[in-house]
This record gives C-alpha cells, sequence and structure tokens, in this order.
C-alpha cells in the first residue's frame, strides 16, 4: 500500500503541510470506512468511526511507529474505535434504548441499494474478534502479518482466529441456505 | 482425517499466503485428500459470499469533515522549503518544537531596496517567485559550535532561487555578517521565522543580522551574474559581544 508514499505524506504533514494530509485522508477513508460499516454495520456510526480514527491518529501523530505500515496502525486505531461503538451501543441498548443496532435507521435504505443486508447480518452475528479478523482478511485485503500488527495479536493466531471464524461463517450460511 | 497443520495449510494457500514449497503441499494434500478438498470449497464459498458485498464509497462530505477536523503545525515555507532532519539532534529538536509556536513568518525586503509602499509583513509565502524551494539542493554549508552558541549555515538552490539558510542556538545575541562581494548574488528577500530577531541591515554587498535564542531565518538571492568572480566565496563572520568567534565562507560553486 505505498509505504513509502505515507512515510513522505505524513512527514509532510507534520510540517504542516495540509495537503499531504488531505492526500493521506483520500488514500484511507474509502478502506476506513468500509472496514468500520462491516464491523457496525450502520453508515452513520461508521462515518462518524472514520473520522474520530483519523482525528486520533493525527493527534497521535508523534507516537506513530514507522517500523510499521501507516495502514496497519489506522486500522487499529479503526476496528479498535468501532469495537468501542459497538460498546457503546451495547450499553444504550442495555438502558433500553433501542435505537442502535438493530434499528434500520435513515441509512438502510442507502444500505439496502448498496449491498445485501443479508452479508451484513452474518457479519454482525460474528463475534467482534471473528468480525475484525474477517474485515481485515477479506474487505482489506490484510495479509496474515497485518493482521497480526492491526489487532496486536501473533500470526499463529491470525490463523486460528480466522480459521475459527470462517467455520462459524460457514454454518451461518448452511443454516441460512445459502450455495455458492 | 485431516489434522491442524492440514487445516492451515489448506487455508493459507487459500489466502495466497504460502511459498512455492507450501503450493506444492496442498497441491498433493488436495490430491490425496476429500476432506482438504471440501475445505477449499468451504472456503471459496464464504469468499463468494463476501463478494455480494461491493465496496462502498465513503458518504458525500465525509472527506471535509475529517480534514477540517484535523489541526497540523501550523504550515511554515521555510520548514518545507529547508529540511530540519539532517540538523544535529539537539538543535534539530529544538527547532522543531519552536517552530511549533513560531511559524510567523514576516517577509522583509531591507535597506535601501525597501519599497515604503508596499506592506510587506503581508508577504508571507510569497517571497519566492518562482515557486518553492522545497527540497532545494544543499551547496554548501557551514557549522560551529562554541559556548553556549551553535550554528548552521547552508546555501542552497533551486531553481535558480538561492537560500541562505541560518539556524542557531544560543544564549547571547549572535552578529552574523555575511559578504557578497563578487559573487553575483544579488540580495532577494530576507524572512525570519519568530519575532526575536533583533536587527538586521544591508547595505552595498554586506548583509548584517543580529538574533539569539534559537532562530531561524533565510536570505533570499537572484543570480546576476554581474562582477561573479570565478572560485568566489560568500563571506561569514559570526561575533559575540563585539568579538568574532567565528569566521568562514560558502563556496557557490561558480
Amino acid at each position: 500500500m505505498g509505504n513509502d508514499r505515507d512515510a513522505a505524506l505524513i512527514e509532510d504533514c507534520r510540517k504542516g503541510d495540509r495537503q499531504a494530509l488531505a492526500s493521506l485522508v483520500r488514500r484511507y477513508e474509502r478502506p476506513v470506512f468500509n472496514a468500520a460499516y462491516r464491523m457496525l454495520g450502520t453508515a452513520d456510526e461508521a462515518a462518524d468511526v472514520t473520522q474520530t480514527t483519523f482525528l486520533k491518529a493525527f493527534e497521535n501523530l508523534d507516537r506513530y511507529n514507522p517500523q510499521y505500515k501507516f495502514f496497519s496502525w489506522i486500522y487499529r486505531i479503526a476496528v479498535n474505535e468501532s469495537i468501542n461503538q459497538l460498546h457503546r451501543r451495547k450499553r444504550t441498548e442495555e438502558l433500553g434504548d433501542n435505537q442502535g443496532a438493530t434499528e434500520a435507521g435513515p441509512d438502510a435504505a442507502v444500505a439496502a441499494e448498496m449491498l445485501s443486508e443479508e452479508i451484513q447480518e452474518v457479519l454482525l452475528d460474528l463475534s467482534e474478534d471473528h468480525r475484525a479478523v474477517i474485515v481485515l482478511r477479506h474487505f482489506t485485503e490484510c495479509s496474515y502479518r497485518e493482521i497480526g500488527e492491526v489487532l496486536q495479536i501473533p500470526e499463529k493466531t491470525v490463523k486460528s482466529r480466522l480459521f475459527s471464524a470462517r467455520q462459524v461463517m460457514r454454518e451461518q450460511l448452511e443454516r441460512r441456505g445459502f450455495t455458492p | 482425517m485431516m489434522n491442524q497443520e492440514h487445516r492451515e495449510l489448506v487455508q493459507a494457500g487459500f489466502d495466497g499466503e504460502l511459498d512455492a514449497a507450501g503450493r506444492a503441499r496442498l497441491e498433493t494434500l488436495l490430491a490425496e485428500s476429500e476432506e482438504a478438498r471440501v475445505l477449499m470449497a468451504d472456503l471459496e464459498a464464504i469468499d463468494a459470499f463476501l463478494d455480494r458485498a461491493p465496496p462502498l464509497e465513503a458518504p458525500a462530505g465525509l472527506h471535509s469533515r475529517i480534514v477540517d477536523g484535523i489541526s497540523l503545525p501550523q504550515p511554515s515555507r521555510f520548514l518545507s522549503l529547508f529540511s530540519l532532519s539532517d540538523l544535529p539532534g539537539v538543535l534539530r529538536y529544538g527547532l522543531a518544537a519552536s517552530a511549533a509556536v513560531l511559524l510567523t513568518v514576516a517577509v522583509y525586503r531591507v535597506g535601501n531596496e525597501m519599497d515604503p509602499s508596499v506592506d510587506y509583513d503581508q508577504m508571507v509565502g510569497t517571497i519566492a517567485s518562482g515557486g518553492p524551494v522545497a527540497g532545494g539542493e544543499v551547496i554548501d554549508r557551514f557549522g560551529f559550535e562554541a559556548e553556549g552558541a551553535s550554528a548552521e549555515i547552508k546555501l542552497m538552490e533551486r531553481g535558480g532561487v538561492y537560500a541562505l539558510e541560518f539556524e542557531l542556538d544560543s544564549e547571547a545575541p549572535l552578529q552574523f555578517d555575511v559578504d557578497f562581494s563578487g559573487i553575483g548574488l544579488e540580495f532577494d528577500a530576507f524572512a525570519r521565522q519568530d519575532e526575536d530577531l533583533e536587527a538586521v541591515s544591508w547595505s552595498g554587498e554586506t548583509l548584517s543580522a543580529r538574533a539569539r535564542g534559537q532562530q531561524k531565518f533565510v536570505i533570499l538571492m537572484r543570480r546576476t551574474g554581474e562582477g561573479a568572480e570565478a572560485g568566489s566565496r560568500i563571506g561569514l563572520e559570526i561575533s559575540r559581544e563585539g568579538s568574532s568567534i567565528e569566521t568562514g565562507w560558502l563556496e557557490p560553486g561558480w
């Protein structure tokens, strides 16, 4: 994903170059939004998480370790933010406000046009850990090593978690009668 | 009967994570094991299912929302023109730290060339008419360290714009006298990074600047070619409290 190019853009951002900032955001806003959407299932929340992800990334730019790829770092923030959002949503639901996850919301119509809700339902049925590895592997095309960097787990754990997640998905698809 | 190693081999093959030897092992396994073939088919089915979801476009306006919400260090023409990255550690970090808060870059023409009808304070970022000298080539450099003071002076060029960049860190005021005589460079503009520069004067072919603290300032020059002498140098003299503490030169290379 153009690690050298990212490094140059980050360096320019550190010098206050807003064009570099815009380039970096443009490079990753779509995959980050997609990853957040697959984790959360609603476009509004995914947009908020995407914005927060970039905000946190740039607030903590000094803590970014260039030894790792920028996208690994930013996906890590995005996945963590998505999980945090899921927890916030869960707490809201426990308080009796059901405006969150299961409520279709105004973006449902848009979502229905743009993707199969069935896919999102299957993803949302997965545990957060399983969903994260599926999203990173399938929708952001991260390698095992990169998923390990993002989630800060050993590559061996990535393999086993990914395998388990796929087994769960397979069982769900069988229940739903999906055939390729 | 497949074991864990076999399952991982199939999955890694599906995910494109195998080297040539691994792929060969997978081929053998798939040829021999119905269970492995079923697993591979399952993985392909899951992939096909997920592939039904096209990548989403980010919502309209999200880009602006993100970019507008992020604060960066205030941009400095000069920090982009002249990289800090190759400076010694202490000086670099000092300047980088100060840069974040001291980037009120003011540009002046000084001495006899000053046009009273022009508000040069408003010329921030407009001094290099030929465009920025970002990434300019360092032609020559001069550095010194003395008790309580250090400085580096670089002669840079890009696209015919010449710049003399000063970076210093000094407890006491330092006086810089720069002699351009016989160089064929004409003084064009002077830019500073903060308000601590005490005095600047331009007389004939000599520029004098007096500064203290952590400072960065730049002298921009045009090449006239007139009067240029082969092998000529830009003379430098650095003084403190009226006494010369260092002399040196920069060679423009013509």
